[in-house]
């Protein structure tokens, strides 16, 4: 049974927690709810669009979120919190919804557009989020619950931020930092994870035994493209380089060339090159690379995914000396249009509550909680972390938000990132430089952005 | 004349060698008369109306606002203006006129040459078409990822095949490389729609009467001068309208090129609707987006128009004059 | 020469024998240089159709390897299981067939009047009609969808299979016309004016001489309507946000990004994607071969 299809069923499950007394119609509708639960088969989930469910004066949330499809061992976790939300307030039902990953952008943006996010509470990527805040202003401000929590959001917070209102609070922190497979790495005789830039080149090297085995796996190719900037972002940060700086563009800098020719080096030794995201990711889950550049949020599924990897699944900081790395804030926000604003800024409250993240962090493990004083609430955090044998290495992480390396940029996100990842293309292959590379994606974005 | 009466008899199926008029005398008066056209015209532009050419208003209208913290206001032309000055857009522009150019020959050289191969009686006849059909039913999705796999530089078969050719070492990157990327992408939409052209195009050559080749090949005509003279010109009306139809396909391919390339190396397979799909909902620039989209309608009925006329004009002038009967 | 008995008879009926330019030995060469370059083409046409399969099939080691392998190296069902177990694939499939059957039926009904229309009445404005019928086709899906979104959220029509085929439709009607229309141009007028000596109307001419003679252009719009529907991915995405509604266009998509959704698994859902459309048009093709082959012999 896929963590999909549980997810059908729990949320069948979930409306049987709503209502207040109960009508003859409502115990028919929980109790076929009921079946739902505990029948596991996916056939009777059919029975939900026949609109059997028990009917009450209850207010009913639509919360939208890439979580139900597809990131699958996440979405229990969610479940659970959301279950216990409705468990606490009776009156309110919550709803799931959305898209995958992939294709949320899109579909967020469509709606916007059309009228409004068809949606009470929306868990958005960072881009798309500060989109509906600044472009579209369909959010609500969302800082009287920080503040009666006594949360202290992270910088990373300023994306979505307008007028000094917060409109936005982070849930899933994705950050980066260097993993690697121990078996793989000690093999070729490396006891250490590599500490240095030459290091992690020359470990790359040493593993690579094509066509069965690999150093790297460096997503590079344009048809991958959110992916590959998603990760290659962080390459400008080896030798302390940024791609914009406030409204100045600077992604042809000295440093970024070299960050970024040091990364070529990288993706040619890992014999990988040019090679489609999904075969990347049947080779990592096959247990076929030696070190990823890679997010926490996502490495606990390896558990089930990657039975052989996740045992000597480990992670270090980047190699290079200032050990930064980027974190992407994908957080809630509560839409205007909503008809139950003050059942919806509940929900983000309940999420966020430190016991309920502590748990969704945990569980998941995104590892880092987006809230500076954490620790003061849950102090077994502290103890979660250097517990779990692969997250040592992103607590050791020095992270950065997108502004530090975008500046005013980071509103251009993935447009700036396109304009990169296309030009660079041409230096993957081998027809131009790195650095004549850089220097058209500057010109490009130069005439194309306006920050 | 004589001809076409025995055709009726014999083949009701056949068309006319020289398609006289279109419609009869008496169904143009009688459709006059009866507001017939009026009766079947109606549901079709209610319903055409509806849900495609007012949505496409409204998407113009798009191109002229902008949307900025949640208001929506008339900019006149300021969408336009930054296109104008926009390198990726032109970048854009040039792609797709070379990828439609190129689409349109390669389906209609490939469709023309299929049907050509294989409009004759032969044993399996039948079979081969069928075979000849099939990737044409086999969705957008599946098709990149097929195509991906081959043409993978590290574990494609493309590059086993192209290794046995002496002298190629190096694993060639077919989606990423400058110019290798379009072609293989020309390749797999080739592929991908040809079977709809040599159908299209197979069916018009199979209504053409064997009587008129038998008559040529009495007169001592050769297979090439058969061909100039009586294939061709008999199948240039289908002709024209599958140039019409390459044409807006390829103007509208999306998921085929999005999935494999992503419209890169640099821009050299993004053609206007990928740069279009980008702005809209990756970069989240609608108004421009449909600015972008506005001239590209702007395009697209410039060169269906351009093609509308030649087939009303040149082509159909050409071949009345060519003097079939 | 190759031909059934039926279709020599017909053949020597048909045409008065005639000198012969070629020699018999070059026409029989002739003849198998042909055949050659028909299986030579077949086998080009079909070999991704054959590494898709392959690829799906393949026992896992044998994937992402170098050499990849060219015939299969054992028989793995595994993929096409566990999706069929894991994902509710099958409910996906009927709901494309619905969709696929609704723009089939909507297409159909309104491409035979577009199609009369456009090959046997002229009309002012004939050719404004026939060119606003390609105008449909010009603007680009990405830029219709918001328009379209809006205008189905105030009609409350999304998250709905019946609406979204006729939305289908709206975009196939124009290509079905125009596709019709050149069958419809086939029909020689003499037949049309017999059936009008017999006392029928227009409508009658469409109905008894038209449409039963254009059988093999009804099933290539029918052809052209299904595949359009059954291919489409973005419309879905916006308009069907209820998963328990979700097509299999809509669903294998939402695959790709998936990271508990192997390669394999993929292909599998690639191959069981394809298979309908294939099968339809496999049974299909005899139909249209035996239209086309009614009268003329070829």
């Amino acid at each position: 049974m896929s963590d999909s299809s549980r997810g059908e069923e729990s949320s069948g499950g979930v409306e049987v927690t709503s209502g207040g007394g109960i009508s003859r119609r409502q115990f028919l509708g929980t109790s076929a709810a009921g079946v739902l639960a505990v029948g596991l088969t996916p056939n009777l989930a059919k029975l939900k669009s026949l609109n059997i469910r028990p009917r009450a004066a209850t207010t009913t949330l639509k919360l939208i979120s890439w979580e139900p499809f597809g990131q699958s061992p996440e979405f229990p976790a969610w479940t659970k919190v959301v279950n216990e939300f409705m468990a606490a307030n009776p009156k309110i039902k919550v709803q799931w919804g959305g898209w995958p990953f992939s294709t949320f952008d899109q579909n967020v943006i469509a709606e916007a557009q059309a009228g409004g996010v068809n949606a009470d509470v929306v868990m958005a990527p960072p881009e798309a989020a500060s989109t509906l805040i600044a472009k579209y202003n369909l959010a609500v401000p969302l800082q009287s619950i920080t503040k009666s929590l006594g949360l202290v959001p992270i910088p990373a917070h300023k994306q979505f931020t307008l007028n000094g209102n917060l409109y936005a609070l982070g849930v899933i922190d994705v950050a980066f930092a260097l993993t690697y497979d121990q078996r793989l790495l000690k093999a070729a005789g490396f006891s250490k994870p590599p500490s240095s830039m030459e290091q992690w080149l020359a470990a790359v090297k040493a593993t690579t035994k094509a066509p069965s085995q690999f150093g790297a796996s460096l997503i590079n190719t344009v048809a991958a493209q959110a992916d590959w900037w998603n990760q290659l972002q962080n390459f400008c940060l080896p030798y302390g380089g940024a791609w914009a700086k406030g409204t100045t563009l600077t992604i042809d800098s000295p440093a970024n060339i070299k960050g970024i020719e040091y990364w070529l080096e990288l993706v040619n030794a890992s014999g990988l090159k040019g090679t489609s995201e999904t075969a990347i990711t049947k080779l990592v889950l096959g247990d076929q690379v030696a070190t990823q550049f890679n997010v926490a949020a996502g490495l606990s599924n390896y558990k089930t995914l990657a039975p052989k990897l996740y045992p000597n699944l480990r992670s270090t900081p980047p190699p290079w000396p200032s050990h930064k790395a980027i974190a992407r804030l994908h957080p809630l926000l509560v839409m205007k249009s909503s008809k139950n604003v003050e059942a919806a800024m509940e929900l983000v409250k309940w999420c966020v509550t430190p016991k309920n993240l502590y748990y969704l962090t945990v569980t998941n493990g995104y590892p880092i909680i987006p809230y500076s004083n954490f620790q003061d609430f849950e102090p077994g955090y502290k103890k979660y972390l250097t517990n779990t044998p692969w997250l040592p290495g992103f607590l050791e992480t020095n992270y950065v938000g997108e502004f530090d390396i975008l500046g005013q940029y980071t509103y251009a996100y993935a447009e700036i990132g396109n304009i990169i990842a296309t030009n660079l293309e041409r230096a993957v292959s081998g027809s131009a430089s790195v650095k004549s590379a850089l220097q058209s994606a500057q010109a490009q974005a130069k005439s194309s952005l306006h920050a | 004349m004589a001809a076409t009466e025995a055709l009726v008899i014999d083949s009701p199926e056949a068309k006319p060698v020289r398609r006289a008029s279109r419609g009869n005398s008496f169904g143009r008066q009688a459709g006059l008369r009866s507001n017939l056209h009026l009766k079947l015209l109606a549901p079709i532009l209610v319903f055409e109306g509806l849900f495609v050419v007012y949505p496409i208003i409204r998407g113009v209208i798009l191109a002229f606002q902008q949307t900025n913290y949640g208001k929506t206001s008339w900019v006149g032309l300021a969408n336009f203006r930054q296109m104008i000055h926009d390198p990726i857009f032109w970048a854009s522009v040039r792609t797709t006129f070379e990828f439609t150019l190129a689409m349109v020959v390669v389906w209609l050289s490939l469709g023309l040459g299929v049907a050509l191969l294989t409009n004759w009686a032969f044993k399996g006849r039948s079979l081969v078409r069928g075979i000849l059909a099939i990737p044409w039913a086999i969705p957008d999705v599946p098709t990149v990822l097929t195509f991906t796999i081959m043409l993978d530089p590290n574990f494609g078969i493309l590059n086993r095949i192209a290794s046995w050719i002496p002298g190629v070492h190096h694993q060639i990157q077919w989606l990423t490389a400058p110019n290798l990327a379009f072609i293989a992408i020309i390749t797999m939409v080739a592929w991908k729609g040809f079977p709809f052209y040599s159908l299209v195009i197979l069916s018009s050559l199979q209504a053409i009467p064997d009587d008129l080749y038998e008559a040529a090949k009495v007169d001592g005509a050769g297979a090439f001068q058969r061909f100039r003279s009586i294939t061709f010109p008999s199948i240039v009306p289908t002709l024209s309208l599958l140039a019409v139809l390459a044409f807006i396909f390829s103007f509208q391919q999306f998921t085929l090129i999005y999935l494999s390339t992503g419209g890169g190396p640099g821009q050299d397979t993004s053609t206007i609707a990928i740069l279009i799909y980008n702005q809209a909902f990756q970069y989240f620039n609608y108004n421009y987006a449909s600015a972008m989209a506005a001239v590209g309608l702007l395009l697209a009925v410039f060169g269906t128009v351009l093609f509308v006329v030649i087939e009303r004009r040149v082509i159909r002038q050409r071949y009345l004059e060519g003097g079939l009967s | 020469m190759a031909v059934s008995v039926v279709e020599a008879t017909t053949l020597r009926t048909r045409i008065p024998p005639v000198r012969n330019p070629w020699p018999r030995r070059k026409r029989k060469a002739k003849e198998a240089f042909r055949y050659a370059v028909i299986v030579a083409l077949c086998l080009v046409v079909l070999f991704p159709v054959y590494w898709m399969v392959l690829s799906t099939f393949q026992p896992e080691k044998y994937t992402l390897t170098y050499p990849p392998p060219l015939w299969f190296r054992g028989f793995n069902t595994s993929a096409i299981s566990s999706l069929f177990s894991q994902q509710p694939i099958a409910s996906w499939l009927f709901h494309s067939f619905i969709v696929s059957a609704v723009t089939v039926v909507i297409t159909v009904v309104l491409a035979v009047p577009g199609a009369y229309l456009l090959s046997r009445l002229r009309f002012r404005g004939s050719g404004a009609f026939g060119f606003l019928l390609l105008f449909t086709q010009l603007m680009p899906g990405a830029m219709i969808i918001v328009p379209e979104l809006e205008w189905y959220r105030t009609l409350h029509w999304t998250n709905n299979l019946f609406t979204l085929g006729l939305l289908y439709a709206a975009f196939n009607v124009p290509l079905g016309c125009w596709i019709l229309k050149s069958s419809f141009d086939t029909v020689p007028n003499e037949v049309i004016d017999a059936c009008y000596v017999d006392g029928c109307t227009q409508v009658g001419s469409i109905r008894r001489i038209l449409i039963p003679l254009s059988r093999a252009g009804l099933v290539a719009v029918v052809i052209v309507a299904f595949f359009g529907s059954w291919n489409d991915y973005l419309f879905a995405s916006a308009f069907l946000t209820n998963r328990s509604l979700y097509t299999a266009g809509l669903g294998i998509a939402t695959f790709i990004s998936q990271q508990n959704v192997q390669l394999f698994q993929l292909m599998a859902a690639g191959v069981v994607f394809s298979l309908l459309p294939v099968i339809l048009y496999v049974s299909v093709q005899r139909h249209v071969a035996r239209g086309l082959t009614a009268g003329a012999v070829k």
